[in-house]
């Protein structure tokens, strides 16, 4: 390939005066391309009707794998992903990314109220504890069989761990925006998926905290200490019941705090969402930075502190916080998904494929098996169709499954193969749910819905 | 003071285990110390009644000052400044801080509308352009007199050229929350004082971008090569212009109305924003890109941002301010820092009558050149609005710390220097709010004695719905002349004889 090749010596002799550029300076030109890559693909994706966020992850898989000769866009903007000499703009960027993600879970956690896990209810705690398990066996399973029987591997056990961890998480975000579109929030299903895809995510984040520590205690010593790592999973299980007690039930002291003011017209009490007299904001980012780092220093990962610093404000200063922490997403945010679409490796992935469409397929299945036995176990009035939407509600995973397996993947538990068919698996449950979804709702729902599908 | 070299190294093993961790998690410790030392800084000074920007500098100060035998906080945490052998995270949070001042300028910019520039007319643009000339000539001169007289240097020339360009820039930012905390925008002088900031901050830019090209040829070439120089020059020029042009043109965009076909007949509406992207990432890209390209030619980067936050001044204004605060919320207090951590404490004492007499001179130039423009040019105002505005253009801020930054990063400036010029920004920040405060007094409230009193009680009287007396909040409450002005005929509009 004479041409390949020397278009690609081109291009690095195009972009070598960034080598000689300040830090700032070339600092801000990648972000400046990486950015703009990441919104233009996620602006082509929106328009045609799909989440943004699949275009960026696109655009990052683009970015590390769209080879002119060897040149490829990240290596020639020195970004590339290099375990051996890792490169100082490569440390930005990923600290960049990181700041991303952590705020992302610190918003996922804004968005989930101790007061919403309340009112739940059986079918949702069934749907959830069953949507947990069931993909988690089938995951291991999957690994088992493949890296035991077919393409044995001595990791296999922390492979299966995190690859079974990453098909626990439910993305929330994807049904609740399909949700919202077709106008059916307000029916028994709606509420049974979100209430149950809350309950996932803090599974799925315990779950995340005991792998981390398993794989951990097997990685420093070669072998697993049942001492140790039973000392590791208390330590994390008991952070996450702290906070979540917390939550529960030290803040509500805070909140209904009342100021009362002598007037004219005598004693007016207002209740208030805030009580202390610190602006919430910068609070909140101290809270998020404090409980991620301390999150890390127990062996867990930074986004499970991220997450329970967003849920001890989601009961109070949502309103204030949701735009602005949403207006720091949007800068940082599309940076992550960048990342974790460049570190996708398609070089040698086709063999992969086999096992890419089991996993996907297991995915879909686990969650959907745990949508109707969750529901038609709990409730009798419900049927089986009814089962069948939360199933399908369930079933996308999102950017919780692809953090998981990043997280394994720097901490060199499972590889780069694993983590691309990860990622590959969210794209896919993603694309997939949202029709699937409408179309089940229409066969329950007919009349309601054909409206509201029209107007779409 | 070997128990103080005890405790530095026990603080040294301390923050060891902090590197044994991956990248990640040192930055997020990293950036949690920082962060919170910033915020509770900031709190301080705002309870006091200061600038929490203020408490932020004091902050950086004392992580990179404040030694326990050879431990301070910065070279704990490996994030202390050392040209010679950069560490990997105060790489990360230079970008960081960066990001944050880059964002800064972008928000002041989104605030300079080119319709104020036209409204304010000759007053403003003359309170302007002697406010830059003054004080750069003042700078200029007294590092001249110093570095040539007292303590020669080589490299005066551009020392001077530095400290000159510093001084020119008020910070608008400080000047515009008293006027608005006082309750005094709509008057003429408010007026001229935003006006003129607005035009001094593009003519700083422009000072700067010269100032850099200027410094960046002679620093090149050895020695200055006129040339190359006014080809710098060109370009900023053009690049300034070209943008500013472009912000001119852009209400013409705005206007574009969109129609529908309702039930109810057609309906048109105006819309703040026409394309169908949205705003923000647009914004963004704008801001990085333009700053990118500023860099490219030779310019600072945040003379991009400005120019990018020009642009969408009059857009999206509305839409982009509250995304633009959230950003900066948590970006801003890293670049405060970074600010303070570069002041050198150390061998401060040798400087300190240098640093005064800038101090005065920075006061004095603006002072003058305020008192000055305005009486000069507008016959019907007399000194008192003179001193009015000659105190409210006084504050320099960000922009002339920034400007040093940018020197000293080059190495166009010393240590020392930069030193200087972030202490002569933080005094005349701290001095100004108060005595911009009394003036307007001076003027508004002297006049109409008896009327002022009565209504300052008053005023005095509430606060908030609660009772409070005059010493409660020293400052922003001390009087409220918005609620005077059906009295003291301070509208606009109806314009009446005091």
């Amino acid at each position: 390939m004479p041409d390949l090749d020397a278009a690609g010596d081109f291009l690095y002799e195009v972009m070598s005066p960034l080598e000689d550029m300040m830090l700032l300076e070339a600092a801000l030109i990648q972000l400046f391309i990486i950015f703009l890559l990441a919104r233009v693909f996620a602006e082509i994706f929106i328009r045609m009707g799909m989440l943004g966020q699949i275009g960026e992850i696109l655009a990052g898989i683009l970015l590390a794998n769209l080879m002119i000769g060897d040149w490829t866009l990240a290596s020639g903007l020195m970004i590339e992903f290099d375990p051996h000499e890792p490169s100082v703009y490569h440390e930005i960027f990923e600290v960049i990314a990181n700041l991303g993600v952590i705020f992302l879970l610190f918003f996922v956690g804004l968005e989930t109220k101790m007061s919403d896990l309340r009112a739940v209810g059986r079918p949702s705690t069934a749907v959830a504890v069953l949507g947990a398990i069931i993909p988690f066996i089938l995951g291991f399973m999957v690994i088992y069989v493949y890296e035991v029987h077919i393409v044995p591997h001595p990791d296999w056990f922390d492979h299966a761990l995190f690859m079974s961890a990453a098909m626990v998480a439910t993305c929330i975000g994807i049904t609740a925006r399909v949700l919202t579109e077709l106008n059916v929030m307000e029916t028994i299903e709606s509420k049974i998926i979100i209430g149950a895809a809350v309950v996932d995510d803090i599974i799925a984040m315990m779950i995340l905290a005991v792998v981390v520590a398993v794989a951990g205690a097997g990685a420093a010593n070669g072998g697993l200490d049942i001492a140790e790592l039973a000392l590791t999973i208390a330590l994390a299980v008991g952070f996450v019941l702290f906070i979540l007690f917390f939550c529960a039930y030290c803040l509500p002291l805070l909140r209904y705090k009342h100021r009362c003011r002598l007037t004219e017209k005598g004693i007016v009490c207002d209740e208030r969402e805030w009580s202390l007299r610190i602006e919430p904001f910068p609070l909140a980012i101290i809270t998020c930075l404090g409980l991620s780092a301390v999150a890390l220093t127990l062996g867990l990962a930074a986004i499970i502190g991220a997450f329970l610093a967003g849920m001890l404000f989601a009961e109070y200063a949502q309103k204030e916080l949701v735009p602005k922490i949403k207006a720091l997403n949007g800068f940082l945010v599309p940076f992550f998904f960048v990342y974790v679409g460049m570190r996708v490796e398609l070089d040698g992935f086709a063999p992969l494929i086999p096992l890419t469409i089991v996993v996907i397929f297991l995915a879909i299945f686990g969650k959907y098996i745990a949508g109707i036995i969750g529901v038609m176990g709990t409730d009798r009035s419900l049927g089986f169709r009814s089962g069948e939407i939360v199933g399908a509600g369930m079933s996308p995973r999102g950017e919780v499954g692809i953090i998981i397996a990043a997280i394994g993947l720097t901490a060199g538990a499972i590889s780069r193969e694993m983590y691309s068919i990860v990622v590959f698996m969210s794209i896919f449950t993603a694309m997939i749910a949202p029709p699937w979804l409408a179309r089940s709702f229409k066969r329950k729902y007919t009349q309601d819905v054909t409206e509201a599908l029209d107007k779409r | 003071m070997s128990f103080m070299d005890d405790l530095g190294n026990a603080l040294f093993d301390l923050t060891a285990p902090l590197f044994e961790m991956q990248l990640m998690g040192t930055v997020l410790f990293q950036l949690f110390i920082i962060f919170f030392l910033a915020r509770l800084f900031a709190e301080i000074f705002i309870k006091f009644g200061m600038l929490g920007q203020v408490g932020e500098i004091v902050a950086g100060i004392l992580i990179a000052n404040l030694f326990i035998g050879d431990f301070t906080i910065a070279a704990g945490l490996d994030i202390a400044w050392d040209p010679d052998h950069p560490s990997v995270y105060h790489e990360i949070f230079e970008v960081i801080a960066n990001l944050g001042v880059i964002f800064l300028l972008f928000a002041v910019g989104m605030e300079t509308r080119i319709c104020d520039l036209r409204a304010v007319g000759k007053t403003a643009a003359w309170v302007a352009i002697l406010g830059v000339i003054f004080p750069f000539i003042l700078g200029f001169g007294l590092v001249f007199a110093y570095e040539v007289y007292f303590v020669p240097h080589d490299d005066w020339f551009i020392h001077a050229l530095f400290m000159a360009a510093a001084m020119v820039a008020t910070c608008i930012g400080i000047t515009a929350r008293v006027l608005t905390e006082m309750g005094v925008m709509d008057t003429i002088e408010s007026r001229i004082i935003v006006g003129a900031a607005v035009v001094d901050d593009i003519m700083a830019m422009i000072v700067l971008a010269v100032v850099v090209g200027i410094s960046g040829a002679a620093m090149a070439g050895g020695g200055l090569d006129l040339a190359s120089i006014g080809l710098t020059i060109l370009i900023a020029l053009i690049f300034v212009a070209s943008i500013l042009l472009l912000c001119a043109g852009m209400p013409k965009i705005k206007e574009r109305q969109i129609c529908r076909m309702t039930e109810k007949g057609i309906r048109c509406q105006e819309r703040d924003w026409p394309l169908k992207l949205e705003p923000f990432p647009l914004a963004m890209l704008t801001c990085l890109g333009l700053s990118a390209v500023a860099l490219s030619l030779g310019l600072a980067a945040i003379i991009g941002a400005f120019l990018a936050g020009m642009l969408f001044a009059e857009f999206a204004h509305d839409r982009l301010e509250s995304k633009f605060k959230g950003i900066n919320a948590f970006l801003v207090p890293f670049f405060f820092v970074y600010v303070g951590m570069r002041v050198e404490m150390a061998g401060f004492v040798d400087i300190i009558p240098f640093a005064i007499a800038t101090i005065v001179l920075a006061i004095v130039g603006k002072y003058a050149a305020g008192y000055l423009g305005v009486t000069m040019t507008d016959k019907s105002l007399g000194k008192k609005s003179g001193d009015i505005v000659g105190i409210g253009m006084s504050p320099r801020g960000e922009v002339g710390i920034i400007v040093a930054a940018i020197g000293l990063t080059a190495g166009a400036i010393s240590r020392d220097m930069y030193t200087v010029v972030v202490f002569m920004s933080i005094i005349t920040a701290l001095i100004a709010p108060p005595w911009l405060a009394k003036s307007f007094k001076k003027k508004y409230l002297d006049d109409v004695t008896e009327a002022g009193q009565v209504l300052q009680e008053e005023v005095l009287g509430r606060c908030d719905g609660r009772p409070v007396g005059a010493s409660a909040k020293p400052f922003p409450s001390l009087f409220n002349i918005q609620r005077l002005q059906p009295y003291l005929g301070l509208n606009q509009r109806a314009p009446k004889k005091l």
